[in-house]
């Protein structure tokens, strides 16, 4: 069964045909919630949450991209989650570590046949992209991670933020010149090929 | 990085970058970038940049997300939309009442006060007239019962609290009775006294404005203002809003 077809069921309150849609997008907008949010726990909870607003509103889908619809839906509650966070602070449930941060290394993140160096390495320039990404304001990481970490082209992110994409290609521009700025301070924890030092000739 | 980059040059690296520039403008920041190493180097880092946030890892859900039917069921009361409602028209009627008091209410404060003064005197009159009225039952009671009690007893079939209920009730005519009755008793008596003359020289007055004699038994009415329809329109949607939109807001911070 197609998308459009499990999408016309799931209008018609097929629950089991919207769940397969789920399962299909689940990866991406746990990735995308997680990317903007900064946070394992918020970020899993903005996925759920995205995922029932985008069954409560499935009547205002009329066509097009459903990926591109269902990820507005997730990149708009983290902003609500975000916001709300703001109001009223919560103490993590994770362990930090001496710096009061939160660690970033659950165990389903490694992949089972990496080597342990390459597992560290990995875990290493995840760490480091998500501290930079953090730093940036929420408008110009959401691009960040729509085009950059998630491949997405400039139309879809335009869909998404519901913007032009002149505004796509400044946003872009200003998170990749933060991005750029924040990583060089990591330098040699990152693989030699991501190394951002200019090469020496 | 080239420090000296502008944040267009910025933005034309990264859209080139993409394959996001016009042909015009790509081919002139390829003649820039053959000349200019700096601009070189810039574009030679932001494709690392590009690069490196590419290879971030891509996380695996820790868990299936599909719904319930518990889950998608909607937790909204069914009156929820009727109290959006009521908020949203209270609030309307509340700003319109204002804006009502604002704009008639100085139309009508100064006509009033720039009221000629003959047109007080008009008002004044029956008022002035209407306190003396009032007064002048009691003073007519007053005499009446003094006179029953000099009557005879022969003449005195009806008792004199009742005669002076009766002149309460119908305070026009039996004032009227009374003052002739009055003068028929003083002729009778043969006295003239002052003191009990002065309330029956004010008979004539009551009989030429009876329509402003008070109902016997009622308050004496002092002229109120009437109550501002717009003001108490704006107390009512005001207090509607209020309820409602406390009502909306705690329950938002609670879901």
């Amino acid at each position: 069964m197609d998308e459009e077809t499990l999408v016309e069921y799931a209008q018609e309150g097929d629950l089991t045909a919207f769940n397969r849609l789920v399962l299909a997008y689940q990866d991406i907008a746990y990735n995308v919630a997680y990317r903007i949010m900064g946070d394992h726990a918020a970020a899993e909870d903005s996925a759920q949450v995205a995922f029932i607003k985008a069954y409560r509103k499935l009547d205002t889908f009329k066509g097009g991209s459903f990926k591109v619809w269902l990820i507005r839906i997730v990149t708009n509650t983290c902003y609500d989650e975000i916001r709300k966070s703001k109001r009223r602070p919560t103490t993590p449930l994770q362990p930090l570590n001496e710096y009061d941060e939160e660690y970033d290394s659950p165990r389903w993140m490694t992949d089972p046949g990496e080597l342990p160096e390459e597992a560290v390495v990995r875990e290493e320039m995840s760490r480091a992209i998500q501290e930079c990404l953090d730093r940036l304001k929420n408008n110009a990481r959401t691009v960040v991670v729509l085009v950059d970490v998630q491949g997405m082209d400039y139309a879809e992110a335009a869909e998404i933020i519901r913007k032009p994409l002149g505004t796509v290609k400044s946003r872009l521009a200003r998170a990749r010149k933060g991005m750029q700025d924040c990583l060089q301070g990591y330098g040699e924890l990152l693989p030699s090929i991501y190394r951002l030092e200019p090469e020496k000739s | 990085m080239n420090p000296n980059l502008s944040t267009r040059d910025f933005e034309s690296l990264s859209a080139y970058l993409d394959g996001q520039l016009p042909e015009r403008e790509k081919a002139r920041l390829e003649a820039r970038l053959d000349q200019d190493t700096g601009l070189q180097q810039a574009l030679q880092s932001l494709e690392r940049t590009r690069r490196t946030l590419r290879a971030a890892p891509r996380l695996r859900a820790p868990r299936n997300f599909t719904l319930t039917p518990e889950m998608v069921q909607s937790r909204s009361p069914r009156f929820l939309p009727a109290v959006r409602f009521a908020f949203a028209l209270a609030t309307l009627m509340f700003v319109l009442s204002l804006a009502g008091n604002y704009a008639f209410a100085p139309l009508a404060q100064p006509s009033t006060a720039a009221m000629p003064a003959e047109t007080f005197d008009m008002e004044e009159a029956p008022q002035t007239l209407q306190l003396e009225a009032q007064e002048e039952p009691l003073a007519v009671e007053e005499m009446v019962e003094e006179m029953v009690e000099e009557m005879s007893p022969g003449e005195g079939e009806v008792p004199a609290e009742a005669e002076a209920a009766a002149a309460a009730e119908e305070p026009v005519e039996s004032l009227a009775e009374d003052s002739s009755r009055s003068g028929e008793a003083m002729d009778a008596a043969g006295e003239s006294a002052p003191a009990e003359q002065a309330p029956v020289e004010g008979t004539p007055t009551l009989k030429q404005q009876p329509t402003s004699l008070p109902e016997p038994g009622t308050e004496p009415v002092e002229a109120q203002p009437a109550a501002n329809p717009w003001i108490v329109a704006a107390a009512v949607s005001g207090l509607v809003a209020v309820s409602t939109g406390a009502y909306l807001f705690f329950r938002r911070r609670s879901a």
